[in-house]
Order: C-alpha cells, then sequence, then structure tokens
C-alpha cells in the first residue's frame, strides 16, 4: 500500500471518529476524556478540543512517571489550552514509600489499585461519558474491546465507555499524528512503545531473545480498563 | 401400598408428559438487532415470562443493572454470555431453549452487538422465523434493512418485526403505522433484489414493560388497546414450521466411514435432505459411481425409511471407495460437481475480503481451498443497489464468483439449504470470515478443464505477509555500523526477512536507478531492504515510508528498540501485544 492510500485510509478513519465526537460530545460537560499523554490519548484529545475546547481532560498522576512525560503534558496543556484536571492517589508517592515500601516491585497490582484504578475510577464516576484512546491491538486483553460499551464502576454506578480509536492500528495512529502535526512524547524516539509509570516502563526489546518482540510482561493492564464484577 | 400406586401413577404421567413434550414440533428463530435496541431485554423477558429461568438466576440479578428500583433489568438474563466474552472466550452462536404448552424453540443468539450478521448468518440459515427488532423512538435504521435482506438471503420465510420500546413513545400508534409502512416498502425492495419474498408481521412491544412480548398488552392498562393482534409469543406458537425437507432430493454427507470389522463396512452421517428407503438407487460425488442401499442402521435397530434431520449409517450393496466428505445422493437430481461457483456473500471478518486470496470453504462436512475470483456486487444497503466493490468489509453484502481447488458436489441454496450454504474460513486465523449461498455452480473452473493452474492465482501480499509475519519495506539506515550490525542482528532475531544492500563502495552507488529498482522489487515480494551507509559515529539516522528520526548512538538498546518503533509505526511490522502499564 502507498503513502498516499494509507493516508487516504486515515483520513477517512479520522472523518469517522470526529462524526462520533460530534455525536457523543454533548458541550454540557458531562463527558470525560482520560489522557495518558501516548499518542493514541493525544490524538483522540486533539480531535476532541476540535469539537469541544473545554472539554474536561483527565490525568492521572501517579507520581512515578518520567520526567518528560510530565513536560509534555505541560507543553501541550500550555499549547492547546486544555480544561486539565489532574487526579491524585491519596498518599503520595513518599507517604506510600514509607508506609509499604517499594509496592511495584512487591504487589504492583496493589500499586496500581491505589495510584491509578482507585482514584480515576472516582473521577469518572462524575461523567456520563467516558472518552478513551483505548485499541484493539494494543494487548490480547483488548481484543474484545468494543467502541462503545456500558461500564460498572465499583459501587454500581454505569457509564457509557467510548473508544473511538478501538479499530486503529499503530500504523493509523501515527499517519494521523504526522498529517494532523501533532508533537508526540519524545520517549518514543527513545524506543519505548506504550508508556505508564517509569519503574514498570520498560524497552519491549531484547536482541538476544527472539520472542521478546512479542513483548509480554508480567501483566498487561493496570485495572483501570476492566469492569468492576457484577457480582 | 397407597404410596406405591401413586407412584405408578406418577410414573405414568411423567411418561405422558415426556411423549407430548416429544411430539411438539420445534420452531428456530433467530434474534437481530442494533446496539440498544433492547434485543438482550426482549430475549430476557421472553425467558422469564415462559417461566424458562431458574429461581437462582432471577435472585442474581435482582437489584442490579439499570432499571428503576423494583424492576428486573431482563439484559442481565442473557449478558452472562458478554462477560464469558470479555474474558477472551470466543463464542460464535449461544442457542437458548425453552419450550410453552404448544411449541420448542431455539433462540439463536449472540453476544456483542457488531458481530450480528454472524448471528443472523449462522444461526438463520436453519432458522424458520427471525426477530428483526427496531427500535420505536429511532425508526428504521441502516441495520434494520441489513437484517431485513439477509433474512431474505437465508430464505427465512417469517420475519418477525418487532417494534421496541413503544413505552418510550407513549404507546403512539400513528409511529407504530409509519414504521410498518417504512418497513413494508423497504421489505418489497429487498424481495424484488433477492428474489426471495418473506412474510412479514409487525407487532410493537415494550421488553422492558413485558407488553406484547408474551403476554398481550391489554393486559396492562392503557397500553396499545388499539393493537388487537396475537403477542410475539403467540405469534411464534402459530407460525407453520418452514422446514420441508421431505419433498427435497436425497443428500446424505458423509462423516465417518465405519469399518468395526472385515464383515461390515457402514457411511455414518446426517441426511441433510430427502427421504432414503433400502433399495433406493445412489450416486456418490464426486466420484460419480452408483450403488444400492442395502441397510438403513441406526443405534437400536435398522430402519424402513429415514429422512432429514435423522443421522444414519448407511450399508450398500457393493464396495465403493467412499471417504469423508463425499455426498451421497439419490440417483435423480443429481447435484452440481462444482469447481466454480457464484454465490451471495455475507462478509464477518474485521479483516476485509481479498480476492484472489486462498481461503478455506467449508461446506457440509467438507472442507475443500478456494479463492474468490472476483466481486460481481456489493449490495449498497442504504440504496438497495448493486455496485462495484474492489472488496467487501465487515458485515457486507454481496456477490462474488469463487474457485474451488478440489471438486465439491453442491446444490443452489434456494433448492436445498443444506447443501447451497458454506462458510469462509481464514487459513490463517482459523477464524469464519463469511457466510455464502451458492446462487450459481459450474462444472469446471474459469478458462476450461484443462486450464487447471489458472485456478491456483496468484501469490498475494496478504499471504507474503501472513508467511514472513511483516509486510514489505525499505529501512535507510546510516550510522556507525557496529550499531546497524546490532540493528539488523535485533530484527534477525525476531523473525524479519531482511535483504541487506551495503551502500559503501557497490555498485548501486552508482547507479541510483538500479538501487531503486532492487528495493522495490524487494518490498513488493515482502522483504525488508536494509540500504545500510557508514555514517558518522554520535547519530544512527533511520528512515522508512516518509518517516525519519534521529538516535543517540550511544544509548545502543535505545535506538534499537526505536527502530522497531519506527517499522510498527509505518505499518510494516503488525502491531502485538505488549506489556504496557
Amino acid at each position: 500500500m502507498s503513502i498516499a492510500e494509507i493516508g487516504a485510509e486515515v483520513n477517512l478513519k479520522l472523518d469517522a471518529v470526529r462524526a462520533v465526537l460530534v455525536r457523543e460530545v454533548t458541550g454540557t460537560g458531562d463527558v470525560c476524556l482520560t489522557c495518558s499523554f501516548q499518542a493514541e490519548d493525544v490524538l483522540l484529545t486533539k480531535l476532541a478540543i476540535e469539537v469541544e475546547p473545554q472539554i474536561p481532560i483527565l490525568f492521572l498522576d501517579t507520581g512515578y512517571h518520567f520526567a518528560e512525560t510530565y513536560a509534555y503534558r505541560d507543553r501541550i496543556a500550555r499549547e492547546w489550552g486544555l480544561n486539565l484536571t489532574t487526579l491524585l492517589p491519596e498518599k503520595t508517592v513518599a507517604e506510600q514509600e514509607a508506609e509499604h515500601g517499594l509496592l511495584y516491585q512487591s504487589a504492583p497490582d496493589r500499586c496500581c489499585g491505589l495510584r491509578k484504578v482507585e482514584p480515576l475510577f472516582k473521577a469518572v464516576a462524575q461523567y456520563r461519558v467516558w472518552l478513551t484512546g483505548l485499541r484493539r491491538e494494543q494487548a490480547r486483553s483488548r481484543t474484545a474491546l468494543e467502541e462503545r460499551a456500558k461500564f460498572a464502576l465499583p459501587g454500581g454506578k454505569q457509564v457509557l465507555k467510548l473508544a473511538p480509536l478501538a479499530e486503529w492500528t499503530t500504523r493509523d495512529v501515527w499517519y494521523a499524528c504526522e498529517q494532523l502535526q501533532i508533537p508526540l512524547l519524545p520517549l518514543y524516539e527513545r524506543g519505548y512503545t506504550s508508556i505508564g509509570c517509569e519503574p514498570c516502563t520498560t524497552l519491549p526489546l531484547d536482541p538476544n531473545d527472539p520472542r521478546s518482540g512479542r513483548w509480554g510482561g508480567r501483566k498487561v493492564e493496570c485495572g483501570i480498563h476492566i469492569e468492576a464484577a457484577s457480582s | 401400598m397407597g404410596t406405591t400406586a401413586e407412584f405408578e401413577n406418577r410414573e405414568f404421567e411423567i411418561g405422558e408428559f415426556l411423549t407430548h413434550e416429544r411430539e411438539k414440533d420445534l420452531l428456530r428463530f433467530s434474534t437481530a438487532g442494533s446496539v440498544d435496541d433492547g434485543k438482550s431485554t426482549l430475549i430476557g423477558r421472553l425467558l422469564y415470562d415462559t417461566q424458562s429461568v431458574y429461581e437462582d438466576q432471577v435472585r442474581s440479578i435482582e437489584g442490579k443493572g439499570t432499571t428503576a428500583p423494583g424492576q428486573i433489568d431482563f439484559a442481565l438474563l442473557t449478558d452472562g454470555l458478554r462477560a464469558e466474552r470479555e474474558q477472551g472466550i470466543t463464542i460464535d452462536v449461544a442457542y437458548r431453549y425453552f419450550s410453552t404448552a404448544r411449541r420448542k424453540f431455539i433462540i439463536a443468539d449472540t453476544p456483542g452487538h457488531e458481530q450480528y450478521t454472524r448471528n443472523m448468518a449462522t444461526g438463520a440459515s436453519t432458522a424458520d422465523a427471525a426477530i428483526v427488532l427496531i427500535d420505536a423512538s429511532k425508526g428504521v435504521q441502516i441495520q434494520s434493512r441489513r437484517h431485513a435482506y439477509i433474512a431474505s438471503l437465508l430464505r427465512v420465510r417469517h420475519v418477525l418485526v418487532a417494534v421496541n420500546k413503544m413505552d418510550l413513545i407513549g404507546y403512539d400508534e400513528a409511529a407504530f403505522g409509519a414504521i410498518e409502512t417504512d418497513f413494508r416498502t423497504v421489505l418489497e425492495q429487498i424481495a424484488a433484489d433477492t428474489g426471495s419474498p418473506v412474510e412479514a408481521h409487525f407487532i410493537p412491544v415494550s421488553a422492558l414493560k413485558g407488553d406484547n412480548v408474551v403476554h398481550r398488552a391489554a393486559s396492562s392498562p392503557g397500553a396499545m388497546p388499539w393493537y388487537p393482534g396475537p403477542s410475539l409469543l403467540e405469534l411464534l406458537e402459530s407460525l407453520p414450521s418452514a422446514r420441508q425437507t421431505h419433498n427435497e432430493h436425497f443428500r446424505f454427507p458423509v462423516q465417518r466411514v465405519l469399518r468395526p470389522d472385515n464383515t461390515f463396512r457402514g457411511f455414518a452421517g446426517q441426511i441433510a435432505s430427502g427421504t432414503i428407503r433400502p433399495g433406493d438407487e445412489v450416486t456418490v460425488y464426486p466420484s460419480g459411481r452408483t450403488a444400492r442401499v442395502e441397510r438403513i442402521v441406526t443405534f437400536d435397530r435398522d430402519l424402513e425409511a429415514a429422512q432429514a434431520p435423522l443421522s444414519v449409517t448407511l450399508v450398500l450393496d457393493h464396495e465403493l471407495d467412499i471417504s469423508r466428505g463425499d455426498l451421497i445422493a439419490g440417483a435423480q437430481h443429481a447435484p452440481t460437481v462444482a469447481r466454480a461457483a457464484k454465490a451471495s456473500l455475507v462478509w464477518m471478518d474485521r479483516r476485509p475480503l481479498e480476492p484472489n486470496r486462498r481461503y478455506l470453504l467449508k461446506h457440509t462436512s467438507h472442507v475443500v481451498p478456494a479463492f474468490v475470483s472476483s466481486i460481481d456486487h456489493r449490495v449498497d444497503l442504504a440504496a438497495l443497489k448493486h455496485g462495484p466493490a474492489p472488496t467487501l468489509h465487515m458485515n457486507d453484502i454481496g456477490a462474488v464468483s469463487l474457485s474451488l481447488l478440489r471438486p465439491i458436489a453442491v446444490d443452489l441454496y434456494r433448492e436445498n439449504r443444506s447443501m447451497g450454504a458454506f462458510i469462509l474460513i481464514d487459513p490463517e486465523t482459523n477464524a469464519t470470515v463469511a457466510a455464502g449461498m451458492i446462487t450459481a455452480a459450474f462444472g469446471s473452473a474459469p478458462g476450461g478443464e484443462d486450464d487447471e493452474s489458472a485456478a491456483w492465482g496468484r501469490v498475494t501480499a496478504g499471504e507474503r505477509e501472513a508467511r514472513w509475519g511483516h509486510r514489505g519495506g525499505v529501512l535507510e539506515l546510516s550510522g556507525p555500523t557496529a550499531l546497524i550490525d546490532a540493528v539488523e542482528r535485533s530484527l534477525f532475531a525476531v523473525g524479519a526477512v531482511t535483504c541487506r544492500i551495503d551502500g559503501e563502495g557497490d555498485v548501486f552507488l552508482l547507479e541510483p536507478d538500479l538501487l531503486h529498482a532492487v528495493t522495490s522489487i524487494q518490498s513488493q515480494s515482502g522483504l525488508l531492504g536494509l540500504v545500510v551507509r557508514a555514517g558518522d559515529d554520535t547519530t544512527l539516522v533511520a528512515s522508512l515510508g516518509g518517516f525519519e528520526i534521529t538516535l543517540d548512538a550511544s544509548e545502543a538498546m535505545h535506538a534499537m528498540a526505536a527502530v522497531h518503533q519506527l517499522l510498527l509505526r509505518a505499518g510494516v511490522f503488525p502491531s502485538t501485544e505488549k506489556a504496557g502499564l
């Protein structure tokens, strides 16, 4: 497929996402967008503010992010004039480490629970619709991802969770960012593919291990995209 | 001794009950609706109001869900499947059984709303009726047209149009009437296109309140006194069962050859259509040899006659070479031994149809390699017109020409549903990608019997990609040689098929056109061409497909990872799962 053909296909996909956003984003402030400042989230943010410049953008600050992530977040928020809310866990990194030690080493699930899942679910519960940049091919755990689904939060409240980029491939995201001239998190240029907290993000590649192209890790989901059990 | 008498009495009643149950006829139906049309709620309501749900199931969902307090969210009765799907278990079609005093029912249901064509096509192919849901508050949507079109293609005779959520529009008779008029026009257009008219029944319902689902709405005061007709269930109970296989010709796909010892040789399978008796002459396909049926063997006794859909073992009067996948058919009304066919196709995979790519065609108990040699048209559901199309995307309906790499005996779908239906399977993923109905069958491949090479087709880009694990591309690298070597090593390690051209002092340096020609051949052959030039020691410049990155050569691991990133971004590497936290 030539570059022009890919470009045309990506343009069609962009139009489709814009149509979803125009339909779903009401402008009454009941739609939020969670943004990790990775490529797909930043792309979706860009498209969403075209429709509603003041859409609430939620960034989850675990306290463990790369310095580059914070710098990039501040730059984009300033240049695009984002209505950005930073979500903080109950305890600071220092407090948590004093109490429990390095949870990201001893119990990463618990660490994610305290620093990501709890504050995020609490914030999302205040909205009717939750926009995310999730894509099916990001992980095996996301292959059944639907573009539009009800999502049950702990406590029983349901929000409508939208993933307009569900069908998108990595290639689509990059071509779109190139076309829209969206500057991306510089960590990608250093070879990272999926960027979260610094202690739990490693290079995806070990040239001596032929299976390292398949980047399996201890876990692939922090928990914010896993629905509360219904029983 | 009264207890014994009572016991015997009860025994008798149970026997009677079982006989009665066995004799009740069976109606199969499928359901189709768009997102949020209330399909789960409707099925849940149907099961609940016919007392087909156990108390503990009801208890487990009481007080949950999105309905008002005190009400049961019926969708949760059917949403268990959705939860399974989220765990990554693939369910194509789930069959639910329930029965009333008059009839037994099987519902073919599919979790996940975007898979609705799969539901229709695999579930409805054996269905007597299809329920098409329309949301009264939204009117006739493109999806409803698609559902009706597929039902008509599949020759499902009865389409029950449940206009749901009547409670939301205040049980407005005029709105219901408008939807009926609107959709009847659509159904007529569809029938004109497919040549297969459906009998449509329109019922205004509220699955949430239970109006006209099992009980007539008259039971709840004020709701739809203007609708005199039967409820959805009453309709389902009264529809004539459309399975009249007895007047079709005898077709018996062989599933297994049974040879317990050298005195017995039988062919086991399920009768797809028609009736067979000992003494009948049969022909075996694709060989074309004939024999007579000597015995029809079942588990407990031999039969004097057997008809579809019974599973039996046939013994013939003399030895023929028959194996699994062969077809035993009545000597009259021969099927076509097809090498090529035309078919209606419902595409249901995320990856679009690729003409000339090799798929597996599963027909009765037989699987043969096949490819789509051309797409004759795609159905534009909005305008109900045919148009040319380079491919079919998910949920598209079209007509295609197929080439079969081994001949199989088929009938046309309109003459014999089970012998004219097939599915296409992607050999790489084993996913069912399409459901098809044969509209014409040809004994020889296009281009004539002697031109067999034409039937094999050209190797496609998709097949190359499946073999190599990546697409073709040309990666230009300039930087320290040791680092470039490490980059190639790392690409090699993950299975990339690299093809390296060193620019330094090479003939290609003098002949840029030659370099271009070679790299475009590499790219088209699906290889990863590397054009390598020694550069300065501090940076590695990598470019591909319009993207260029400059990397710090002192951080070798980061630089290598960034090159892999580049290949992923440009679409050369397929995106794979990764450990993102």
